[in-house]
């Protein structure tokens, strides 16, 4: 114990008598721990953290499959629901579905994003209720009572935390509820995920309230799937048993109602999996570029202690002479390595709180979980942790190669630099070259990120989002009971909007597109033969006012569009686009056709195709464009209003007018979300945008300290190959034959390194394709680039170097004698 | 002012000052000689006399603070950086008293060290280190490095390197204060058979034995040449 107080009271005066060395390591050491440990504390709080319910663990989601159509995880029907949940034995059954409310009453009516919830589901969750109870049994059977759960952020917001709330009533879309319970800050529910549902990608966010889910307000029938089935396994069961008994649920109702369950099968995927599951690829692709930044960082150190062991051969062969065996050396080098190491950790640690802190403050992009993020107590045992390991792998080399000193030479030549032998250097170009290589696999990715992230950009999305405003309004069902007074409003309020100065066109659509809220529905074509259930056309619709195409800078193919003339009482008429021309009608003309939405036998009304319009996409960029069917509100209503605005100049300026207009339409509308359509194209990419920002960030660290150790090591080599440059220059080599050797050199061991690079980024880089659009992991621009990028680095680092090589005096360097 | 057509080498009024914080040193002082195409030169004197300076300024390592120096009929004192490195690659061959070969290059390289410099085509590089190899007797070692020789052989092989380009005088600085005396005779007589073969030399000593062997001695004491035979006064 005396030995190892003695080795770090010595490693921390070696430290401090080289001030220069020592903050150079640490801060090196410091930006690579810092950068790891930042985004292992993302990670832990992501991924690996378990979910806030009690036995998380437990908890999967149920998803119904469709193999042959391609869904992979379909909600599913009220009916199917039942015979799940009560077929099944390994696993309890709850489920849920997405509803918005009006919440009235308060200083400004609010727009609530809500969840029809199976009664059991708190109870399934095990988290209690704050105040008041969870639902009681038979609160989801028809004919029960209204009452709601709130959530404690809209209570707080929306009730001044009013202690007296539960047991009294509030407006919900006009109607009365009983607030039975308040849930803890810490609740949420659902958790935010994504799910593949068709082809589409759909978020599944938090929500405020929660009332039960009663056949009242959901049609009990098997063709329409709008609920979300979660579960919790009964104890000692896997997934994969349970998996197995709902597969065979599944099957029964493939074959008892083959024309609505034709081809289901079921999906079970731990709740925990379905929330991180599209996080973690991206993750760990962060999490393995940081860890290359911090191996980067240790070959930069472990260069630097390496010319240091060049100078303290005297002080090593000395203590070798006066006894000290092998291992004592080497455990005197390792403390101080490990001193290093520490004080790297604990700078980086600050840079981590800080980093992170900016990081999520910055971050815009729906990452799961991370809007709640704090700093665990395990983030300590992880820095120490990786300082420690960090001490080891660039302490160890170096103290082995250095416990090793030719005692008679380094005795001998009374302390002068010998250089260190060949040895030595070739080990510190071998950690430039390793550098290098690490840098060329960050610089890829960020490269590959970047080009993939330019051509999400490109792509048009079917319409020009420039100076669209949209907002989104609720028609409250107790003010405007029948569609003709809905039309009637909608009349009214499009008519102001176009009257605000500056407004160039104005419309309404039930949802546009990158809203979230598109949905696709079944149609018959008529004089085609009845298709099974699972094999019917399906599209996309849209219930649009006229000026909707004008608007939005739809481009009008051909046909015609829809007027006022298309009333409620007139024929009706369908504009689908150039995908469901292609898709459903290849090689004919769809004007004039007729199509039927819904089932074979629905009672809705054919609808004449009157026009054809482009396509455009409607939740991401990267999506192709599906088939759409618009349909004219005239002769459609919808609760659930759009308000499309294209004005001449930035929308913003016109935000409070319309608002304005809004509310002197109906003072009760809540305007929940006005957004620029630009905004809502941008937040569709602000995933890869945030990758591709902490990618070049930490590609930019790899390529400063890959240069830091170019330099590092060419100026280092230059001070032990003064006098071999002296004799050049007295052989008559000029400075530029002197810089070109020096230059050269730099870029040998960069070239090396870039083979190896390019060689090791098109093997890793495939790991993170699922985050690239039409880009191929082995681009030969970016890596052409990036071979650019790392020549032009490593001549930049030799630069210096090379100039004070060329300043060497001859007869200085060869007058020793 | 010109030159005789038949001095290699012509100072005129050398002087070279170093200047340390606020103390002047004057290494050399007014030093005047030439030297002849053929010839074989000793500058002798005692340590710190300003030998190794001389030596500096006309290996073109060092330019005097002030005087003339014509090198084959140029005049080089003040020339810039690249053209001395120039002329000294072509015309001067340097042979170091601790040998300073060149430690990662192999024995055949370093010899061709000078002449790539030069910008010599490979084949001609081939031959004239091979034959510069030969005439030291150190051919069978050109795939050698210099740690592995011993001094003696590294000493010819520095010969080699310094005659492989044939350059128009070579400059020797105590070629044989590392050596034993077995090799230094040895050294010394390849310089002898390089005189005699053409070479013109001018070696820079302290030891007066080999002084003694070359055909002129310069004497240098305290910066100054205080013994100067068979030196020819410039032409004005």
């Amino acid at each position: 114990m005396e030995f190892i107080w003695q080795d770090m009271r010595y490693g921390a005066r070696m430290l401090l008598k080289s001030p220069g060395f020592t903050v150079v390591a640490v801060l090196t050491l410091a930006l690579g721990i810092g950068a790891n440990t930042a985004i292992f504390s993302v990670v832990n709080f992501v991924l690996l953290r378990p979910l806030e319910y009690a036995n998380s663990d437990q908890l999967v989601m149920i998803w119904e499959r469709n193999v042959k159509k391609g869904f992979t995880e379909s909600p599913t029907s009220f009916a199917n629901f039942i015979d799940f949940r009560d077929g099944a034995k390994s696993v309890d059954i709850a489920s849920f579905t997405d509803t918005n409310f009006n919440l009235t009453g308060g200083e400004q009516p609010e727009r609530i994003a809500g969840l029809r919830v199976s009664a059991s589901l708190f109870s399934m969750l095990g988290v209690n209720p704050m105040r008041g109870r969870w639902f009681a049994p038979q609160e989801d059977k028809p004919g029960a009572g209204r009452v709601l759960i709130l959530g404690y952020g809209l209570w707080q917001r929306s009730f001044a935390g009013n202690a007296n709330l539960v047991n009294q009533t509030v407006q919900l879309n006009g109607q009365s509820y009983t607030v039975i319970g308040i849930m803890p800050p810490s609740f949420k529910f659902p958790p935010s995920f994504s799910a593949t549902v068709g082809a589409l990608e759909e978020t599944v966010s938090n929500a405020d309230l929660w009332v039960p889910l009663t056949p009242d307000d959901v049609p009990l029938v098997r063709d329409i799937r709008n609920l979300k089935m979660i579960g919790r396994l009964k104890p000692g069961v896997a997934a994969e048993q349970a998996q197995v008994e709902i597969n065979a649920i599944a099957s029964r109702l493939d074959k008892e109602y083959p024309d609505v369950n034709g081809g289901i099968e079921s999906h079970v995927i731990p709740l925990h999996q379905q929330v991180t599951g599209d996080i973690r690829p991206a993750l760990i692709v962060l999490m393995a570029a940081v860890s290359l930044v911090l191996l980067i960082a240790c070959a930069n150190v472990a260069n630097l202690l390496l010319a240091k062991a060049t100078n303290r051969q005297k002080e090593i062969a000395i203590r070798t002479a006066l006894g000290a065996n092998r291992l004592r050396i080497l455990r005197q080098l390792l403390t101080e390595s490990t001193l290093l190491g520490l004080l790297g950790g604990l700078l980086g640690l600050l840079f981590a709180i800080v980093g992170t802190k900016s990081l999520i403050a910055f971050v815009t992009v729906n990452i799961p979980r991370l809007k709640d993020f704090g700093f665990e107590s395990k983030l300590l045992l992880f820095t120490l942790a990786i300082s420690l390991l960090t001490s080891l792998v660039f302490g160890l080399a170096p103290a082995i190669d250095a416990s090793k000193p030719n005692l008679n030479e380094a005795l001998k030549e009374g302390g002068r630099s010998s250089g260190g032998g060949s040895g030595r250097n070739r080990l510190r170009n071998f950690l430039v070259i390793g550098e290098v290589a690490l840098a060329v696999v960050l610089v890829t990715a960020s490269g590959l990120m970047f080009r993939s992230f330019v051509r999400l950009q490109r792509v048009n999305p079917g319409f020009n989002p420039e100076n669209l405003l949209t907002l989104e309004i609720e028609v409250p069902e107790a003010a405007y009971r029948t569609e003709q007074q809905q039309r009637i409003f909608q009349q009214q309020l499009l008519q102001r909007i176009r009257a605000v100065p500056g407004v160039r066109y104005a419309s309404t659509a039930d949802n546009v597109p990158f809203s979230g809220n598109a949905f696709n529905s079944s149609f018959m074509i008529e004089g085609r033969p009845i298709p099974a259930v699972t094999e019917r056309p399906r599209a996309f619709y849209r219930v649009i006012s006229p000026d909707y195409f004008s608007t939005m800078g739809i481009p009008f193919v051909r046909g015609h569009q829809f007027t006022d003339r298309d009333s409620a009482d007139a024929q009706g008429v369908a504009i689908i686009n150039d995908a469901a021309a292609r898709k459903y009608w290849p090689g004919e003309d769809p004007l004039g056709r007729r199509v039927k939405r819904g089932r074979p036998e629905s009672k809705n009304p054919w609808l004449t195709i009157v026009g054809l319009v482009g396509s455009a996409n409607q939740a991401s960029l990267r999506e192709e464009t599906q088939p759409e069917i618009y349909v004219p509100y005239l002769q459609n209503s919808s609760r659930t209003l759009t308000l499309v605005a294209r004005t001449d100049s930035d929308p913003r300026m016109l935000a409070g007018a319309i608002r304005k207009e809004v509310w002197a339409a109906d003072k009760d509308l809540p305007v929940s979300s006005m957004k620029l359509m630009e905004e809502l194209i941008s937040t569709s990419v602000a995933q890869p945008r945030f990758y591709l920002i902490l990618l070049t960030v930490f590609a930019g660290l790899a390529l400063v300290l890959a240069a830091i150790g170019v330099y590092g090591v060419m100026s280092y080599s230059v001070t032990l190959r003064t006098r071999d440059i002296g004799i050049r220059m007295a052989l008559g080599a000029t400075p530029i034959d002197i810089f070109k050797q020096v230059v050269g050199q730099a870029l040998w061991l960069a070239l090396i390194g870039l083979g190896v690079g390019i060689a090791l980024a098109i093997l890793s880089t495939r790991v993170m394709s699922s985050l690239l659009y039409e880009v191929s992991t082995m681009d030969p621009m970016t890596l052409a680039s990036t071979s650019l990028a790392l020549l032009v680095v490593a001549l930049l680092a030799s630069y210096l170097p090379a100039r004070r090589a060329t300043k060497v005096d001859p007869i200085v360097t060869l007058r020793y004698e | 002012m010109s030159t005789p057509n038949s001095s290699l080498i012509r100072l005129e009024n050398v002087t070279k000052v170093f200047y340390t914080d606020e103390v002047e040193t004057h290494a050399l002082s007014s030093v005047g000689f030439e030297i002849h195409a053929g010839e074989y030169i000793s500058i002798a004197g005692p340590s710190g006399c300003g030998k190794s300076t001389l030596l500096s300024i006309l290996g073109l390592l060092d330019t005097p603070t002030e005087g003339e120096y014509w090198l084959n009929g140029e005049a080089v004192a003040n020339l810039r950086l690249a053209e001395r490195a120039r002329i000294r690659n072509r015309q001067v061959g340097f042979i170091f008293q601790s040998f300073n070969l060149v430690g990662d290059l192999t024995v055949y390289e370093n010899v061709e060290l000078p002449l790539t410099y030069r910008g010599t085509d490979r084949a001609e590089r081939k031959q004239r280190v091979l034959e510069s190899l030969e005439k030291v007797g150190m051919a069978h070692r050109a795939k050698h490095l210099p740690a592995q020789l011993s001094g003696g052989q590294q000493q010819r092989v520095a010969v080699a390197r310094a005659i492989a380009g044939e350059p128009s005088i070579l400059l020797a600085d105590e070629p044989t204060g590392n050596l034993d005396s077995v090799n230094g005779e040895a050294v010394m007589k390849l310089l002898s058979d390089l005189h005699q073969a053409g070479s013109t030399i001018c070696m820079v000593t302290h030891d007066q034995r080999y002084a003694g062997k070359a055909g002129k001695e310069i004497h240098l004491f305290d910066g100054r040449v205080v013994e100067q035979p068979h030196l020819n006064p410039p032409a004005a």
